[in-house]
Parts: structure tokens; C-alpha cells; sequence
């Protein structure tokens, strides 16, 4: 098994190392910019104060008023609403298609299953390895705002980069586990990737319909992106118990259902 | 105790039976042909014996052991060949090597093979040949010194160098007591290297034959030139004559079975010349099917 995870995490450590290393450069301008942006705060404030409040909604924003009073509600407001989900859900997406459905695609799946380990621990092992190489972006992307708040003298608040990693871990292991079960059901790996897509695309819409119309409000509590809110985990330190539920419980039964198709499905290579 | 057993397999797709209740013994030590046309059910026999799909019904024994359920033990027995390379393209045969072994121990015979085969152990996958991609493929499946070798399409596409150092090895495992199960579609490799064969077809077991006993089957081409078209009328209604063609004078054979009563028949006759030869074993085969 140790075999696999490490056959699998050198395949891809460029890739993730330069996903990382653009994850990390983002945080920097942001953290480098705040300065900038702090100092004139009451200029932004008024330009933003322009928008509807509906729309700032939509993007997390609850009060702007607040946006620059600390690296947390800027960052929050910056990368993590819009730019940092996307890498991430772009990254899960692509570890997981990869993971079985890349496998039986290139044909490897083959070479794997010739060998007298359980099917079982396979899809563990490409599991794992998946999970540790996303944890890995969440964890060096998110904690990486401290060592450069240091180097730009900001304030910054240590808990609430602790809690956005929680949130961050929980959103990115829901969708790795969505997208490895689509894989396990495919023998493309472009298929999970567009079912994966589309149905976080479909969430977004829903999200943004639900906070533009008050009568289709109760369609938030169908996308991840209402339950995903980095402002209140960076701000309040505080990851809510539905987002917990909701990541926590369609990661652990779509990973329990992707183990056993793995497991009972039939694996033909063309 | 079987190295292999089939109890009517069945696996079907939908409505396509690509293997509709195949038995099937092969003993300990055997080289085994598996013998059919492209689509007659060969791979998916032995995708199932991997245990890479499920039988429909029916059970495949391997060394006694159930090739679903002991899959995992089985597999540290087996050596498996597809017929194509299925590797990974950046990395080298030597890493992959290392990536097996690091999953079932070290290969005792890699090194032997990497040499017999001629194979090239450090250049990426993705540069390397067919051939030699399948030569590292090769070095993959036997070199843990298996007790049981499948092989689907083992020499499919390869030039006749690597065909003959793929049936010396075979041969020595064979000599050494290993079972090889081998699919393919050229007779000509099967009668070199089998002792036995089945025949598959549309999903169904046509036969198991010794492959002697398949060369007993012969089906031989006859030629003769004659003199007068008429003098042949009677020949055309013997029993396992089969006119291919006539051209002019020259009328062209196939003849299952006895040759006996054929010579005899041309010897009454006016010709100007005659040659008879044993078709290949791959004639032989084709007439057999066209029968059944």
C-alpha cells in the first residue's frame, strides 16, 4: 500500500508543488496589499458602500464597513471567497478523477490489480493519498498568511487561520469524496470531473439565486457555499455545526459508497 | 488437484454472452492454448480468472482456490500478461520493477529475464517500443518465478525475435512444472508451445484438443491440372471435398479428412500434374469452425 501512496505522491509532486507555490503567492500579494488598503480604508469603504447589499452578500461580504479593519476579514473577503475555493475545488477535483478512473483510463488500473493486494486497500491507498495531498495545499496555503504577516508587520489572529483551515479541510475532503466516488463509477476520468463540476456549479447558482430572492432563500441549504463561510470561521473563529454535519457526513458515506463500487465493480480496460 | 478449473462460466453483458458456460480442466505443469477468433470470449475468461470482473455464474478454480474470493492470495501465484502493455509512461522498467516488488518481494528472476528478453530497464516507458514495452511487461509477470502464468495475446505484435524468446521461456517454465494458460489467435504459436488447446468461440467451448490430436484433423490442399473438365464430376461429390476454385484446366482443393480415396480417385484419372500438401494448422482450424 505504502507503495501505491508513494508511487502516487511522486507522480505528483511538481504539480502540487507549483499549485502550492501559486496558492501561497496569492496570499502574499493579499497580505502585502493590506497595508495599502488599511491605510485607506475610508475611501474603499465608500466605493463598496455603492454596491447593493445583496450582491456584496453574495460574494461574503456582510459589512463592508469591516473589510479593512484586519488582515482576517480581508483575506477572508479576497482569496477565500472566490479564488481560494476554486484552486482547491479544481485540485480535489483532479486528485480524485484521477485516482480510479485515471487508473482504469491509462490502463494501469491493470498492472495494480494483477498484484496480490485487495482491492480494498487500493482504493485506500489512492484514498489517502489524495486526502494527505489536499490537506497538504489547505495546510500550507492557509497557515502561510502567519510567517508573511510577520514579514509585513500586520496583526494577525492565529485561531481564526486555524479555524479556516478546519473549514477548508472539511470543504475539500467533501468534494474529493464526491469526485472519487464518480470515479469509481467511470472509466474516464474526464466524467468525474464534469459531474463533479457541474454539480458544484450548480450549488454556486443555487447559493446566489438564494441570497438574491428571499423567496428561494431556503436553496442555500443545498450548496456548499452556504455552509463554506470563510468570513465567519476567520472573524468569529467558529465553523457551524451544520457546515460540520454537511462536509463531514456526504465525505464519510461518499467515500463508504466509492469503496464498495470499487470493491464489487466489474473493471474492464478497453 | 486442477491448476485451473472452469465450472460453466458465464459472463454476460446484457444481452451479449461473451461467455456462456464454459468448462474447463487444465492440469499442473500444462501449457495451455486458449484458441479463438478476435471477440470469441478469450479476455473475458481471463479478465474473470484475474478476478478484474465477476462471473456471470459459474466458478473458476485456481490451484484449488477461488479466483473471486482468494483473489488476493492467488495473485502472489500468479503472473499475469495482458495483451498490451499496461505501464505507467514516466517511469522506467526498473522503477517499475521496484514498484511490484516493493508490493509482493523481490523478483528472483528479473535480472535473468531483463537479459534473455533483451529488455531495457532504464529508459521511460513512454520512449520505448512496443516491443519493448512488452518485454518489460514480460519481465513484470514472471518475474516473481510464478506457479501459474497467464498470458492473453502474449506475442500480438511483436517481431519473430521476441515471438521465439517469449516460447523459450514459456517451454522452460513449462519444464520447470508452471502452468501457462495462454489465449491467443495464431494457431502457429499454440501448436509450437501448447500441449493442449481449447477452442473458443461466440462465447462457447468448441472444443479441447490435444494439439496432436488437432494436427490429426488435417485438412490438406490439393492441386491438379487435368485434361478433361467432365472427369471431375464425381470427384466434387466425395464426402470432405470442398472446391475452392477452378481456373482453366486447374481446380484447387480442400480436403478434410482422409487423403486416401482422393489419391486413389486422381490416380484412374487423365491429369497432367497434381501436388497435395497439409494445409496449416490455422486452415485447419478456420474449417473446423466453419462446421461446427
Amino acid at each position: 500500500m505504502l507503495a501505491v501512496i508513494m508511487r502516487t505522491i511522486k507522480d505528483r509532486k511538481w504539480s502540487i508543488l507549483v499549485y502550492i507555490l501559486a496558492g501561497i503567492l496569492f496570499v502574499w500579494m493579499y497580505v502585502g496589499l493590506f497595508p495599502t488598503f488599511a491605510d485607506k480604508k475610508d475611501e474603499f469603504k465608500q466605493v463598496l458602500d455603492a454596491y447593493p447589499e445583496s450582491i456584496m452578500e453574495t460574494f461574503g461580504v456582510k459589512d463592508a464597513a469591516a473589510i479593512f479593519d484586519s488582515i482576517e476579514n480581508f483575506i477572508a473577503v479576497e482569496n477565500y471567497t472566490f479564488l481560494w475555493p476554486i484552486m482547491l475545488i479544481a485540485l480535489a477535483v483532479s486528485l480524485g478523477g484521477y485516482s480510479i478512473a485515471g487508473e482504469i483510463e491509462k490502463k494501469t488500473i491493470e498492472t495494480l490489480l494483477s498484484e496480490p493486494i485487495s482491492r480494498l486497500r487500493l482504493f485506500w491507498a489512492k484514498y489517502m493519498t489524495g486526502l494527505a495531498l489536499i490537506l497538504f495545499f489547505i495546510v500550507v496555503t492557509v497557515m502561510s498568511v502567519i510567517p508573511l504577516c510577520e514579514l509585513h508587520n500586520v496583526e494577525y489572529n492565529t485561531m481564526s487561520h486555524i479555524t479556516m483551515l478546519g473549514l477548508g479541510a472539511l470543504f475539500g475532503w467533501a468534494i474529493f469524496s464526491i469526485t472519487t466516488l464518480f470515479s469509481t463509477m467511470f472509466n474516464e476520468r474526464s466524467k468525474p470531473f464534469f459531474f463533479s463540476a457541474g454539480i458544484l456549479i450548480l450549488m454556486y447558482a443555487l447559493n446566489i439565486v438564494a441570497s438574491l430572492k428571499d423567496s428561494l432563500s431556503d436553496l442555500q441549504y443545498f450548496s456548499f457555499f452556504f455552509y463554506f463561510d470563510p468570513v465567519r470561521a476567520l472573524t468569529e473563529q467558529t465553523i457551524t455545526w451544520e457546515a460540520l454535519l454537511v462536509f463531514g457526513g456526504i465525505s464519510i458515506v461518499t467515500t463508504i459508497a466509492a469503496a464498495i463500487i470499487f470493491d464489487k465493480r466489474n473493471i474492464t480496460v478497453a | 488437484m486442477k491448476a485451473i478449473q472452469f465450472k460453466n462460466l458465464k459472463r454476460h453483458f446484457g444481452k451479449v454472452k461473451a461467455v456462456d458456460g464454459v468448462s474447463l480442466e487444465v492440469d499442473k505443469g500444462e501449457i495451455f492454448g486458449f484458441l479463438g477468433p478476435n471477440g470469441a470470449g478469450k479476455t473475458t475468461t481471463i479478465r474473470a480468472m484475474m478476478d478484474f470482473i465477476r462471473p456471470t455464474s459459474g466458478s473458476i478454480s485456481i490451484l484449488g482456490m477461488d479466483s473471486a474470493k482468494d483473489t488476493v492470495e492467488l495473485k502472489s501465484k500468479i503472473g499475469y500478461l495482458a495483451p498490451e502493455p499496461r505501464l505507467y509512461d514516466n517511469l522506467t522498467g526498473r522503477e517499475h520493477f521496484q514498484l511490484i516488488e516493493k508490493m509482493r518481494g523481490m523478483g528472483e528472476r528479473k535480472d535473468e529475464l531483463i537479459s534473455k528478453l533483451g529488455a531495457e530497464p532504464n529508459i521511460k516507458v513512454k520512449i520505448l517500443s512496443t516491443g519493448n514495452k512488452q518485454k518489460i511487461s514480460l519481465v513484470i509477470a514472471l518475474m516473481h518465478n510464478p506457479d501459474i502464468v497467464i498470458l492473453d495475446e502474449p506475442t500480438s505484435g511483436l517481431d519473430p525475435l521476441l515471438q521465439n524468446a517469449i516460447y523459450e521461456i514459456l517451454l522452460d517454465m513449462g519444464k520447470e512444472g508452471k502452468t501457462v494458460f495462454m489465449s491467443s489467435h495464431n494457431l502457429a504459436e499454440v501448436e509450437k508451445i501448447c500441449g493442449r488447446a481449447a477452442i473458443i468461440r461466440s462465447g462457447k467451448l468448441v472444443a479441447v484438443e490435444n494439439i496432436k490430436k488437432l494436427n490429426d484433423k488435417r485438412l490438406y490442399k490439393v492441386w491438379a491440372s487435368y485434361k478433361n473438365k467432365n472427369d471431375l464430376n464425381d470427384l466434387k461429390k466425395m464426402k470432405g471435398i470442398e472446391v475452392e476454385t477452378e481456373l482453366g484446366n486447374d481446380i484447387y482443393l480442400n480436403v478434410s479428412g482422409k487423403i486416401d480415396p482422393v489419391v486413389k480417385y486422381f490416380a484412374k484419372k487423365d491429369i497432367d500434374d497434381i501436388r497435395i500438401e497439409h494445409a496449416g494448422l490455422e486452415e485447419t482450424f478456420l474449417n473446423f469452425y466453419k462446421k461446427e
